[in-house]
């Protein structure tokens, strides 16, 4: 039997032990994600967004951090997965080393996982292209604007080829033009690549714009409150002025509006 | 603070635009130098309490033109030169400190009060026990001048290594779970910018710490040695000529390393987030 699930959790709670007090973040969480769909994740600031995150991703969690349940990625461990490559992580912060440029920060994965000179310049040739940055390639990261280098990271977590692919507010330090032009831009970037996304955010009109389902996380301790199937052609330029798009929009403020208080 | 500005515009000689510089620092010289020899024969000051420039202009020609022992130059080159032994020694065992103190916090515990130790043992006071140990030669004297500067090299590094962000830890180890490959990568270019820095206090350090242990150490030929027998023996121009050389030598070092500093920070841009 093929295994469609890319993500799968199932009664996931974790705690933060700290001196005397403790603290539950999430709490009984339950979801699965189909393999090459594109989901997000929406919640309230200091929810458990970026906790969660880090579960799926299969990096080692502080000590303090307990947690109960299951998850499987792939169906796999989280690590094992990790430890497979086939996690790709784009984080909140571009996080590009400074002192490489375009190119070669993209290529740093690759080089430490040992891939051939000429296998590197063929995969960044072939993202290079892909994101648009065949002019930047020679440039430092601080010579980008945030939404460039928030692709060039993009570009460097899909260079080994992962199946699936995290990112935590990618977007979230941009202003609204070119978060909608980086929107689009992810979107054809999945389109052509067929991997699943899981993709945290909290704007509600990002959600709608880029996801087949968005799940809306409560308040802490958090688990799923709702989640909504969004059923809009990709790409949703068009869609985006639909009375459809803005149902689905005041459907999400509305479980959000619930899951806050 | 301004003659040290200026003379490094003595170090970069061959810009152009620094040869106004270097006028203005031979006409501050000249200046200082004039007024320093009226005040002294104004005010009567005896030569070993201080010194005339002629009297060291005399010592100078004296020295170099005259003597055929081993001048003043020779004895500071070779101080200079175990200096900068002691120098490279202590960043690379400083920096090996760091990076072990960085990897936990009990070993960190553990060292950390004998590191701070290296700071508040006087070396004159250290010598002797250290030279029962090691003999009286260039070993121990080495060996105390890593124990003077290797202070603020290990805990800069560590520092700097616990200051990079978690979020490049985390980045790395989704490529990989080797800590080589993390060094490599990651840690190693975050250390260029600190090294760079601390570099530039252990020049100046590692000078001062091979004269301070040339005293109680029989180490033949150094400058520290030699400025603490002419003390003695009231040869106070060669004093003075000792010290300025030793001073110009430090100088120089220092801007030299200031100089590779700029280089590599504009150019590769290591350990810049
Ligand atoms: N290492 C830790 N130790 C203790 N508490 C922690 C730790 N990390 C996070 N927390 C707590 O867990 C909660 C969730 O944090 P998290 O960063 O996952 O929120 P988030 O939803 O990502 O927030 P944001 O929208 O601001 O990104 C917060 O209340 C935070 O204080
Ligand atoms: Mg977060």
């Amino acid at each position: 039997m093929v295994n469609t699930k890319a993500i799968e959790v199932k009664r996931l709670s974790a705690d933060f032990k700290g001196d005397g007090k403790d603290l539950n973040v999430l709490s009984n969480i339950n979801f699965t994600i189909s393999k090459g769909s594109f989901n997000c994740i929406i919640g309230p600031s200091g929810c458990g967004k970026s906790t969660l995150f880090r579960l799926l991703s299969g990096l080692p969690t502080r000590d303090s951090c307990k947690i109960s349940g299951s998850i499987r990625v792939l169906g796999k461990k989280p690590e094992t997965a990790s430890r497979n490559r086939e996690i790709g992580l784009v984080l909140q912060k571009p996080t590009l080393l400074e002192w490489r440029d375009v190119q070669s920060n993209i290529a740093l994965p690759l080089e430490i996982m040992g891939y051939t000179k000429e296998k590197q310049e063929e995969k960044i040739s072939e993202l290079l292209n892909l994101l648009d940055l065949n002019e930047y390639s020679e440039y430092r990261p601080s010579e980008l604007s945030g939404g460039m280098q928030q692709k060039v990271s993009i570009g460097r977590a899909l260079a080994y080829d992962p199946e699936l692919l995290l990112m935590d507010e990618p977007f979230g330090a941009l202003d609204e033009i070119n978060r909608r032009r980086m929107n689009n831009e992810i979107i054809k970037i999945w389109r052509k690549t067929k991997k699943t996304i899981l993709f945290i955010t909290h704007s509600i009109d990002e959600a709608v714009y880029l996801s087949q389902k968005v799940m809306v996380l409560s308040k802490k301790p958090s688990t799923i409150h709702k989640t909504i199937n969004i059923d809009l052609e990709y790409p949703r330029e068009k869609e985006e002025n639909s009375s459809k798009y803005f149902k689905y929009i005041k459907e999400v403020r509305g479980y959000l509006n619930e899951a806050s208080c | 603070m301004i003659i040290q500005k200026d003379l490094s515009g003595l170090f970069f000689w061959f810009k152009k635009s620094n040869l106004v510089k270097i006028f203005k620092t031979i006409l501050f010289l000249t200046i200082l130098l004039l007024t320093w020899e009226l005040i002294i024969t104004k005010f009567n000051i005896p030569k070993r309490i201080i010194p005339k420039p002629t009297d060291l202009f005399n010592f100078l020609q004296q020295e170099f033109l005259n003597s055929k022992s081993t001048t003043v130059l020779t004895k500071s080159i070779f101080s200079f030169k175990d200096a900068l032994i002691g120098f490279f020694l202590s960043l690379l065992v400083g920096t090996g400190i760091g990076i072990t103190l960085s990897k936990s916090k009990t070993v960190d515990a553990i060292l950390f009060p004998f590191l701070f130790l290296t700071q508040i043992v006087p070396v004159p006071a250290l010598a002797p026990v250290l030279a029962a140990i090691l003999g009286y030669g260039q070993t121990t004297k080495i060996f105390l001048i890593v124990l003077f500067t290797i202070f603020p090299i290990a805990v800069i590094i560590k520092n700097a290594i616990l200051n990079i962000p978690e979020n490049y830890t985390l980045l790395l180890h989704t490529y990989t779970r080797k800590r080589f490959a993390i060094f490599k990568h990651l840690i190693l270019p975050s250390l260029v910018p600190p090294l760079l820095s601390v570099m530039k206090i252990v020049a100046t350090s590692s000078i001062v710490a091979t004269i301070i242990t040339e005293l109680p150490l029989s180490v033949k030929n150094g400058i520290g040695k030699d400025i603490y027998n002419s003390f003695n023996n009231q040869l106070i121009p060669r004093v003075w000529v000792s010290v300025i050389i030793i001073s110009i030598i430090s100088l120089l070092f220092f801007n030299c390393i200031s100089f590779f500093e700029k280089y590599i920070t504009s150019k590769y841009k290591y350990g810049q987030y």
